[in-house]
């Protein structure tokens, strides 16, 4: 861990290309095959392999969460090993690499964040505010004072997702919510909106873009979306904590200037399966928890 | 990088010797397979959705930030490909949204421009890591462009360093505040966002820094890589 919080401040964003060249020399990462994102594909493997010795601090994340999803709590003083995320009531492996999916008992298409606050209700008997305090609008901090902190929905998260580890994702498009979902995902992707006149496209549509010199997945490549997917929830060095897929879908609507984005709303269930849609057309594999370098 | 030069022929003539010697980049086709992705959804059915993922959105924000105006309406409806009749109406509405400083002056001071251009926080909103209103708003130009030597900076626009070999002409001038305070009253569904004016980043005087920082000859932006780094 001391290291990490080296490497985490090392992080700031002037210090990132001095930082990658610096890990680039020292770790000549073997390039998975891939369809033309190489830049990309060689800074996250750097990223993963700045995290030497395969000491992913996410990876006490995943004991924690398993303690947490074991322990009785809310209300009812129940723990959530009954929870169903799509495979029947307490079936962990392989549930997430089939998610999102349309789920009847709420009516809706869901992640796996979604699921689980759905369980938190349903099993353990939090109300829809205590879910709403305490997830949906997490405490409010301005960016000076600091990044935001984890969260329990991340912990428990990263326990479940992992229970997928080895497979590759199965998302299907199999009924008329899941189409919905879909499309809706595909029209986000491309739709310009925002005070900075963007769409998810500008930046995950091609190969070769960097911000700030830093190489930008494009995520309509197959390979590049499985590997993005397969990382969350993930360890972010910056913020030293998990992240899940539904903060990297906010990180990126945050910068886009839209409005702070629910999670488990149709918009974050629709990128998600958009986005899951395209890692399930590659080979790679479910391999939680994943690493990245900042937010 | 895979952004195509082409010029626009809807530029006005006296803007041409502006960008001599660095062609305009107009906005490029998105990835051919999937030209009809705006179709695969209708925008009120969209919207609906946007309304519930965005339950903490005041009216206001709402109609600013996630509403499309009538430019990109055009973009969206056309996959950044309008034609030469939609550019002209485009181009005459962003023309008209432009306002400049109040003293008239559309040069600032760089220092100031400087901590604009880099800066990366501003009109985030929401709950975790939002940013102070209360603060003035940088624009973050080193995501897309190189500007200053040894500063890193992004592709996906043409780099800027030694922008200030064109001048200070008032044409110069005003072309750089034009495109930035509203790059598509010049380019059509440019990538490149609207900086000025209602519901975007950026005051009429910060633009006016901005264009210090690419035009002034003092400034990093035309200075060797030493003075630069910092
Ligand atoms: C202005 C450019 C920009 C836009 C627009 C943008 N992103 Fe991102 N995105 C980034 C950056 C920068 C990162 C972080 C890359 C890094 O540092 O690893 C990122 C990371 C991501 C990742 C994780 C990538 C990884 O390496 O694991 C996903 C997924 C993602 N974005 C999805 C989206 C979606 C969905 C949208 C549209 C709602 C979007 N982005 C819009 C710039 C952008
Ligand atoms: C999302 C990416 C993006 C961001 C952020 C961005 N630009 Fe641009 N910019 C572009 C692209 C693409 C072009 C080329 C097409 C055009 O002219 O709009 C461009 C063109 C320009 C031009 C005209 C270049 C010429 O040779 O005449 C100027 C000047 C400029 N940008 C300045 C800025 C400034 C200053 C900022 C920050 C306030 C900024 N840009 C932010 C993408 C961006």
């Amino acid at each position: 861990m001391k290291n990490n919080t080296k490497i985490a401040t090392a992080w700031g964003l002037t210090l990132i290309a001095a930082a990658l060249q610096v890990s680039l020399a020292a770790n000549p990462a073997p390039n998975p095959v891939n369809q033309g994102n190489d830049d990309y594909v060689e800074y996250q493997n750097n990223v993963d392999a700045s995290l030497a010795d395969g000491a992913n601090p996410g990876a006490f994340t995943v004991d924690d969460g398993k303690a947490l999803f074991l322990k009785a709590r809310g209300p009812n003083h129940k723990n959530l090993s009954t929870c169903d995320f799509g495979l029947g009531p307490g079936v962990l492996k392989g549930a997430y690499s089939e998610l999102p999916r349309y789920f009847k008992d709420t009516g809706r298409v869901q992640g796996l964040e979604g699921r689980l606050m759905t369980c938190m209700k349903t099993i353990q008997g939090y109300s829809e505010d205590d879910i709403k305090k305490k997830y949906l609008m997490p405490e409010y901090k301005t960016a000076d004072e600091g990044d935001s902190t984890g969260s329990d929905l991340a912990t428990l998260a990263t326990y479940v997702a992992a229970q997928s580890n080895g497979l590759k994702f199965d998302t299907k498009i199999d009924d008329p919510h899941m189409e919905k979902a879909y499309h809706l995902g595909e029209y986000m992707f491309f739709h310009r909106w925002g005070e900075m006149d963007l769409n998810c496209a500008t930046c995950h549509g091609y190969n070769g873009r960097t911000v700030r010199g830093v190489p930008l997945p494009n995520l309509l490549d197959t390979h590049t979306a499985g590997m993005v997917m397969a990382a969350f929830p993930a360890y972010v060095i910056k913020d030293g904590t998990m992240r899940t897929q539904w903060w990297r879908n906010e990180r990126c609507v945050m910068a886009m200037r839209l409005p702070w984005l629910k999670t488990d709303s149709d918009l974050d269930n629709a990128l998600t399966t958009f986005m899951r849609v395209q890692a399930t057309k590659s080979d790679v594999k479910i391999n939680i928890p994943g690493s990245k370098a900042r937010a | 990088m895979n952004i195509k030069p082409k010029l626009n022929p809807l530029l006005h003539a006296s803007m041409l010797f502006a960008l001599a010697g660095s062609a305009a980049f107009a906005a490029e086709p998105g990835p051919a397979s999937w030209a009809d992705a705006n179709k695969s959804m209708d925008y009120d059915t969209f919207m609906q959705a946007a309304k519930s993922s965005f339950p903490y959105a005041t009216p206001e924000e709402f109609k600013l930030r996630v509403e499309n105006d009538p430019t990109l309406k055009t973009c969206n409806a056309t996959m950044d490909q309008p034609n030469a009749a939609q550019s002209a109406e485009i181009i005459k509405f962003e023309q008209a949204r432009i306002q400049y400083p109040k003293d008239g002056k559309m040069v600032g001071d760089w220092q100031q421009g400087e901590k604009w251009a880099k800066g990366t926080t501003g009109g985030r909103i929401g709950f975790a890591d939002a940013d102070n209103p209360n603060l003035p708003s940088g624009s973050n130009c080193f995501a897309c462009h190189v500007m200053i030597p040894g500063f890193p900076g992004g592709n996906m626009g043409p780099s800027l360093v030694g922008y200030g070999k064109r001048g200070q002409s008032p044409a110069i001038l005003k072309y750089t505040y034009d495109h930035v305070y509203d790059s598509k009253s010049i380019v059509p569904c440019t990538i490149m966002p609207r900086y000025g004016g209602q519901g975007h980043l950026l005051t009429a005087s910060q633009v006016a820094d901005i264009v210090a920082l690419l035009t002034d000859p003092q400034s990093p932006v035309n200075q060797p890589e030493k003075t630069a780094a910092k």
